[in-house]
């Protein structure tokens, strides 16, 4: 098997531009908060919503990955097993930044309502957690952003290395 | 020797008063509101931070500040020129945040706001009010002025906030 399912590849593509537009949407609240913060809100509302959505493809993403196989790997064991932590640890940030982002909020005393319409149930979290689950939302963020350079920088390498390997084989084939 | 206590102890509190009496006031919010800090940036817009006497009276480091406390924030752009004011009134033990205009055009009605408290989330330590050390200092030493030097509108560190309210 040389390539991961349709299915696979398809919520891949979809969790990279949910995690882009969040991040974008993180960062206009800093741009905008003050001098429109009736958008600024309705930013973070939608980064709300949006982490609800990362967080429901992950799970649906982590069983139909379970349930699958996977390509076999094109590099040495060590290779291989860099590429299995550092997809571990994106699955785990994907994972834990919505759910420290919802024990944040929860802790503040904030209700959350999805895209304006399905209300999260409010959390028995104390105010004094609030501190906790902003510097683990914080912490996954930072660590999000440094495995997706070690990922995209991976990607490149295996792509490289795939057409490196394409190309000694057409040469061979022709000599 | 008592009476040097009294005298001593009377001088504190006249200075006390002078310095609280020296915060800069303003009625144009509805009410008597003191400056009690000011955070310059370096592309030259600074902050404002506004509360009433009694919360300054009533604020004491380490303990919450009181249900009904408000404190206005003016965001200066331009000297002189009061862009959006934001408004924190704390119930039931948490805050809630609104906003106007210069003109005092409402934009942001005053309730829990996401966009807020996620920022706000950090400064857990100081109730959740970034400026809180220059608050429990402004009855005792008067205004703080102090630069947050990171650009844009993000928060700087606590640090700053708790060395800035030094004198």
């Amino acid at each position: 098997m040389r390539r991961y399912a349709p299915a696979l590849r398809f919520i891949h593509w979809l969790t990279a531009l949910l995690v882009f537009v969040q991040v974008t949407l993180a960062v206009l609240n800093i741009v905008f908060y003050e001098p429109r913060p009736v958008l600024a809100e309705r930013l973070v509302q939608a980064h709300l919503s949006l982490g609800a959505v990362i967080f429901m493809v992950t799970v649906v993403r982590l069983g139909v990955r379970l349930g699958g196989r996977r390509p076999t790997p094109l590099f040495g064991q060590g290779t291989g097993m860099a590429a299995r932590t550092v997809h571990g640890l994106l699955y785990v940030c994907l994972m834990v930044l919505p759910v420290s982002g919802y024990i944040k909020l929860a802790a503040l005393g904030f209700e959350i309502t999805l895209f304006g319409v399905v209300a999260l149930p409010a959390l028995p979290v104390q105010l004094r957690f609030a501190a906790a689950a902003d510097t683990v939302h914080d912490t996954a963020a930072l660590a999000l952003g440094t495995l997706l350079v070690l990922h995209i920088a991976a990607a490149f390498a295996h792509k490289t290395g795939v057409w490196a390997r394409r190309g000694a084989r057409r040469l061979t084939a022709r000599t | 020797m008592g009476r040097l206590v009294l005298v001593v102890v009377g001088a504190m509190v006249l200075a006390t008063a002078a310095l609280a009496a020296s915060l800069v006031e303003t009625d144009r919010y509805g009410g008597t509101f003191l400056t009690y800090a000011q955070v310059d940036r370096p592309d030259g817009s600074y902050r404002r931070m506004l509360t009433t006497p009694d919360v300054i009276a009533a604020a004491t480091a380490g303990a919450p500040l009181p249900d009904g406390t408000r404190i206005l924030m003016e965001t200066y752009y331009r000297p002189g020129e009061i862009s959006t004011v934001f408004h924190a009134h704390k119930v039931d033990g948490a805050w809630q945040y609104g906003s106007f205009n210069g003109r005092r055009t409402p934009n942001l009605a005053t309730r829990p706001q996401a966009s807020c408290l996620s920022c706000h989330a950090r400064a857990a330590r100081t109730d959740f009010t970034f400026t809180r050390p220059s608050l429990d200092a402004a009855a005792t030493m008067g205004l703080s002025q102090f630069t947050c030097e990171r650009g844009g509108r993000s928060p700087c560190d606590a640090s700053v906030y708790e060395d800035g309210a030094r004198p």
